[in-house]
């Protein structure tokens, strides 16, 4: 707890900020990051962590994190039990190359390759993004009054990477940039930055986790800037520890014809949000889809934000989530359509599966619509599992606590089946298999969501 | 010897509606019974309660099968004990890949009977020679479970289930309706090899020719929940002749 006594006068969790020197913090050298972190701390400052009385975080109480008090990374990376950590996140991407921070710091030794390992694409520190001003720059997508928590996240930002592809390199193999918290009470702010030139390519996958009990918060933003033609798969695991907390505010500029591929796996955290924001440009494609699968008291929440600015562009959302126990589901999605936006498509789909009565799903689908011909499209579902097709399983001899386990996986699979790269789809599948293990103890063959077929 | 089920003054009704109204019916083992009868008199209903159904409420009666008291077993223990119904309307159930489902099964029923659980390797050996008896193509079986299937897939997946679970008694509840001439022989003909001196079947149909294919020892007719006649084969075919018509009203 933060010793300011007249705690009440200032906005609610702004002690987060408290005894911070950013002078300390990376990039120190540059009088622009200088500004930009004040400025953010200052955005922060003023604003305090959102309220349930603001619209977009009525579901989603930040009370419990804003009692909470945390320490910045310190430089030096703790010790790391490596197969509980292999557990949670790594179950790595075929063939990708693996950049690993642990603590914020980036780790060599856990990591697969050097920075320079794929061809193709320029990958640098933050640090080194930070201290140069070269390529993206934080705050250029994700600005300072996007939110309090990512103008918190950019006045404290540390570890994570710059990753640019110039124009008309198309990378095959995939980065998979891994963050660990090992450290209790520890808050991380990492960052990256994605740039892609015209028509150029990339895969990127980040996993997030942390390895102790005691409360953490992981509050990362992520830029991303697509060039036009441009083709980016992105993707993300959140495997946080029990108590941890994780927020991540995303933004995206897709460029005319560009292609973005998004999938998040939640599974982590006792609350977690992922806030999207994506402007789509004349004739590209958008697809932001995810699945959680939550338990206990978790809270997992996404908001997204799609802008149509311009014509022709297709965006298309289906969120999938397995909510048992007393776990809460949250999903604000907006779609937005400009005046000029003329012949967009979007599509936006939430289904929830209930496994207990206590749990708990809010969706709530927006659409503002400016321009007169668009098709646009959006529904939620939400409900137990089909007493039909749980008959139909044990009439077969498949014991009722399996029939659950193999009909939530199948829930989730179909959400899967989303995302465009094979390696991604298996190591994320891994996950979900795991988690059936962990959370709905049943004797299905390790390998029960594979074929048994050639 | 002893019977493999005997049903004894079933009544079970649904919400309010009383539906089967008394049903004897005792099964030997190696003996294929057919039941016959209008549409709505309850022939669903009694495979359904004998697979275990939630949502009917028995009012009298008992089943036993094995010796067992059948009413009193969760659907999966049924099965684990050698009862299979195949369905009228196989659900459709999206996500769950065919094969894995049907190795899921065998696997349960294994290991309820204390057998070893199949490798994947001698399944997938065992999974191509059993669909490729029914004419079942191996695309199929990676496809989510009757999902897109057809009416006549469907029933043929349902055959494939019966035939890799092996099971002691099977309940076979309208398995040719759906099906072309040329599926209609397939099918039959996998009915058929499984027929032994064990294994006890109870065929519903409503028509005559699945019957010259799996010729039954026995033929009931089930009108308004009640079996009002048995007889041998022949009943079949007046009965394809001359409809429910007096027998019906003979139930009311
Ligand atoms: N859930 C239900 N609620 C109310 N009535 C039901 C329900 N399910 C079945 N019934 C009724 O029970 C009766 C028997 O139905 P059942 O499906 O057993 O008939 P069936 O003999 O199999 O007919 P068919 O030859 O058409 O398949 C019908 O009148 C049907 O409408
Ligand atoms: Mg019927």
């Amino acid at each position: 707890m933060s010793a300011v006594t007249k705690s009440e006068t200032r906005p609610a969790g702004t002690a987060l900020a408290d005894g911070f020197e950013l002078s300390r913090l990376p990039g120190a050298g540059n009088a622009a990051v200088g500004a930009l972190r004040t400025a953010a701390r200052d955005a922060f400052l003023a604003a305090g962590l959102p309220g349930r009385r603001d619209e977009a975080w009525r579901y989603t109480s930040l009370s419990g994190l804003g009692r909470e008090s945390f320490a910045l990374p310190d430089g030096k990376a703790g010790t790391l039990d490596v197969a509980a950590l292999e557990a949670r996140v790594l179950d790595d991407v075929e063939d990708a190359l693996r950049l690993a921070f642990v603590d914020g710091v980036f780790s060599p030794a856990l990591s697969t390759g050097a920075l320079d390992a794929v061809e193709g694409v320029s990958i640098r520190l933050l640090d080194t993004v930070l201290a140069d001003g070269n390529g993206l720059q934080p705050g250029e997508i994700v600005t300072v009054e996007e939110s309090p928590l990512a103008a918190l996240s950019t006045a404290l930002m540390s570890g994570g990477l710059g990753l640019a592809v110039p124009a008309g390199v198309a990378v095959e193999r995939p980065v998979h940039v891994v963050f660990v918290t090992t450290k209790p009470g520890l808050m991380t702010s990492p960052r990256l930055l994605i740039e892609l030139g015209d028509d150029a390519k990339l895969t990127v996958m980040e996993s997030y986790t942390s390895l102790t009990d005691a409360a953490v918060f992981t509050n990362a933003v992520v830029e991303v800037s697509l060039g036009a033609g441009a083709e980016l798969g992105h993707y993300k695991l959140q495997n946080e520890s029990p108590a941890g907390y994780h927020i991540s505010t995303q933004g995206v500029v897709v460029g005319d014809n560009a292609s973005y591929d998004n999938f998040i796996l939640t599974l982590g955290a006792t609350l977690s949000r992922n806030q999207i924001r994506a402007e789509l440009g004349t004739a590209s494609l958008c697809h932001l889809n995810g699945g959680y699968m939550i338990h206990d008291r978790q809270l997992a929440d996404t908001s997204s934000f799609i802008h149509h600015a311009q014509p022709d562009a297709n965006s298309h959302q289906v969120y999938k989530g397995v909510i048992d126990g007393q776990a809460h589901g949250v999903f604000a999605g907006k779609i937005r359509v400009a005046p000029d936006a003329q012949r967009t498509d979007g599509y936006q789909l939430n289904r929830a599966l209930l496994l207990s009565d206590t749990a708990e799903i809010n969706a709530k689908p927006e659409l503002e619509i400016f321009a007169d011909d668009v098709k646009c499209s959006h529904g939620a579902t939400a409900g137990s599992l089909d007493e039909d097709w749980l008959f139909y399983l044990r009439s077969r001899g498949i014991p009722l606590a399996e029939a659950q386990a193999l009909l939530v996986g199948a829930f989730i699979e179909e959400a899967l089946e989303t995302v465009n790269h094979e390696g991604v789809r298996a190591a994320l599948s891994t996950h979900v298999a795991a988690w059936r293990g962990r959370n709905m103890p049943s004797s299905l063959p390790a390998d029960a969501g594979a074929e048994a077929i050639e | 010897m002893t019977n493999l089920i005997e049903i004894k003054g079933l009544c079970a009704r649904i919400e309010d509606k009383e539906i089967l109204k008394g049903i004897d019916l005792t099964i030997a083992p190696g003996e294929v019974h057919a039941i016959m009868g209008p549409n709505g008199a309850g022939k669903s209903t009694l495979s359904n309660v004998l697979a275990g159904r939630d949502g009917y409420e028995i009012t009298a009666g008992s089943v036993t099968f094995k010796g067992q008291n059948l009413l009193e077993m969760e659907p999966e223990e049924r099965a684990a004990a050698g009862l299979f119904m195949a369905f009228q309307y196989p659900v459709e159930i999206p996500g769950v890949v065919t094969s894995t489902f049907l190795r899921t099964a065998l696997n349960a029923i294994r290991k309820a009977r204390g057998e070893d659980e199949i490798d994947g390797i001698a399944f997938a050996k065992l999974l191509r020679a059993k669909a490729g008896e029914l004419g079942i193509p191996t695309d199929m079986l990676k496809r989510a479970l009757n999902t897109g299937f057809s009416g006549g897939e469907k029933k043929r997946a349902e055959m494939l289930q019966m035939t890799l679970l092996e099971p002691a008694f099977c309940v076979l509840d309208e398995t040719d309706s759906g099906l072309d001439i040329d599926a209609l022989r397939v099918v039959a003909e996998g009915v058929n090899r499984l027929r032994s001196a064990e294994r006890s079947m109870l065929v519903i149909t409503h028509y005559q020719r699945l019957l010259d294919y799996i010729v039954p020892d026995h033929v009931h007719v089930l009108a308004a929940g009640r079996i009002v006649r048995s007889g041998g084969k022949e009943l079949a075919m007046e009965l394809e002749e001359k409809g429910y018509g007096d027998l019906a009203g003979a139930a009311a």
